[in-house]
């Protein structure tokens, strides 16, 4: 029979980790309580890492009750088919880009107008003076009154003739 | 009378049991509290922060979103961490801070120092153990909070920081290695530091 020194198995300070978290099972386990009784040099090194451990449990620090309250009073309340307004509007985010879209050309358009309309403004006076200056266009032209005048008159006389002569 | 587990106390709140709920909370809170209070280092953003995880939760409880049966304090461990990045990445958009891929929460800790903690109402020795937590590298502190407060098996932290089982246990080694040197080494009375780490 191998006497226990014999056996004596070297173990990382990673296993004492896994020891000490409560990650180390069965034969495993049994057989590092097994060293850490009989070696030293392994017990020196679990106090060291234990002592740090144990002196990390104790910070402990609670959330406020206010935060508390504000969670419970949410999942209380939380309904996954009704969305809150907030929500709702971050799901709707296509569209949110969509009315900034037509905003900004809005804007566009707007600033648009205003510097032609400033444009137009400005070459008013030469535009006026180009209008008193030109020739009429030619279909003005053509259009003659007297023309007008003698269809008129026909019309005139038809009335009359009509008149004048009941026969018809 | 035996404890109710997690996962039933789930099932009652998905069920529409409120008081289901409000027992994982009185469970877990301080865990799940301490842990980010110890990754942000401020109070009133740990206060908000925890309002936010435990609403989302709330909603992906009862949305049916949770699956995660029966490992309800990793799950909730990892929606802060994630809300915690969130927070200092929105926070701080400054492109010198995130220039490295892995962006870690826990580089942005030092930042957040110094505002409103002093409300907390913590003995002596939970001062001290709090302020030399926070001297640690960033790393090392990651996973001494989320296995000492958290109650996170090595195997969950490891999954969950991206790292194996064997880096996840030399970190923690590494970290109350350097705890016990820092009490040690830094300027604390020496009466405290004996009261503390022996």
């Amino acid at each position: 029979m191998l006497s226990r020194k014999m056996m004596k198995k070297k173990y990382s300070d990673e296993d004492i980790l896994r020891f000490l978290y409560d990650e180390m099972e069965g034969d495993e386990r049994e057989s590092f309580m097994d060293h850490l009784c009989t070696d030293e040099e392994l017990w020196e090194r679990y106090e060291e890492f234990s002592d740090v451990v144990q002196r990390l449990a104790e910070l402990r620090i609670e959330p406020s009750e206010l935060s508390v309250e504000k969670v419970l009073a949410f999942a209380k309340t939380y309904d996954p088919a009704v969305q809150p307004l907030a929500e709702a509007s971050v799901r709707r985010f296509p569209f949110r880009i969509h009315l900034n879209t037509v905003l900004l050309l809005m804007g566009i358009l707007m600033v648009s107008a205003a510097v032609s309309g400033v444009r137009k403004h400005d070459k008013a006076p030469v535009l006026q003076e180009q209008m008193v200056k030109s020739e009429p266009p030619a279909e003005m032209i053509r259009w003659d009154d007297s023309d007008l005048e003698a269809k008129l008159q026909d019309v005139r006389n038809g009335i009359e003739e009509i008149q004048n002569n009941p026969t018809l | 009378m035996k404890k109710t587990q997690d996962k039933d106390l789930i099932k009652g709140f998905m069920a529409g049991h409120e008081q289901c709920f409000e027992e994982l909370l009185r469970r877990y809170k301080a865990k799940i509290f301490t842990t980010i209070y110890l990754i942000v280092k401020d109070r009133d953003l740990t206060e908000d922060l925890f309002q936010d995880v435990m609403m989302k939760v709330v909603r992906m409880i009862r949305g049916g979103s949770y699956n995660e049966e029966g490992k309800f304090l990793p799950w909730v461990i990892r929606i802060a961490r994630n809300l915690a990045i969130d927070h200092f990445r929105k926070a701080q958009r400054n492109p010198v801070q995130r220039e490295t891929e892995d962006y870690d929460v826990f580089h942005s800790l030092g930042r957040a120092e110094n505002s409103s903690e002093d409300n907390v109402i913590m003995d002596e020795n939970t001062r001290y153990i709090k302020r030399l937590i926070q001297l640690l590298p960033e790393k090392q502190r990651e996973v001494l909070v989320m296995r000492s407060y958290a109650d996170l098996s090595f195997k969950e932290i490891a999954a969950i920081t991206n790292v194996s089982i064997n880096t996840a246990l030399g970190r923690m080694r590494y970290a109350l290695l350097n705890l016990k040197k820092l009490a040690q080494d830094h300027a604390i009375p020496q009466d405290d530091e004996e009261k503390v780490f022996g």
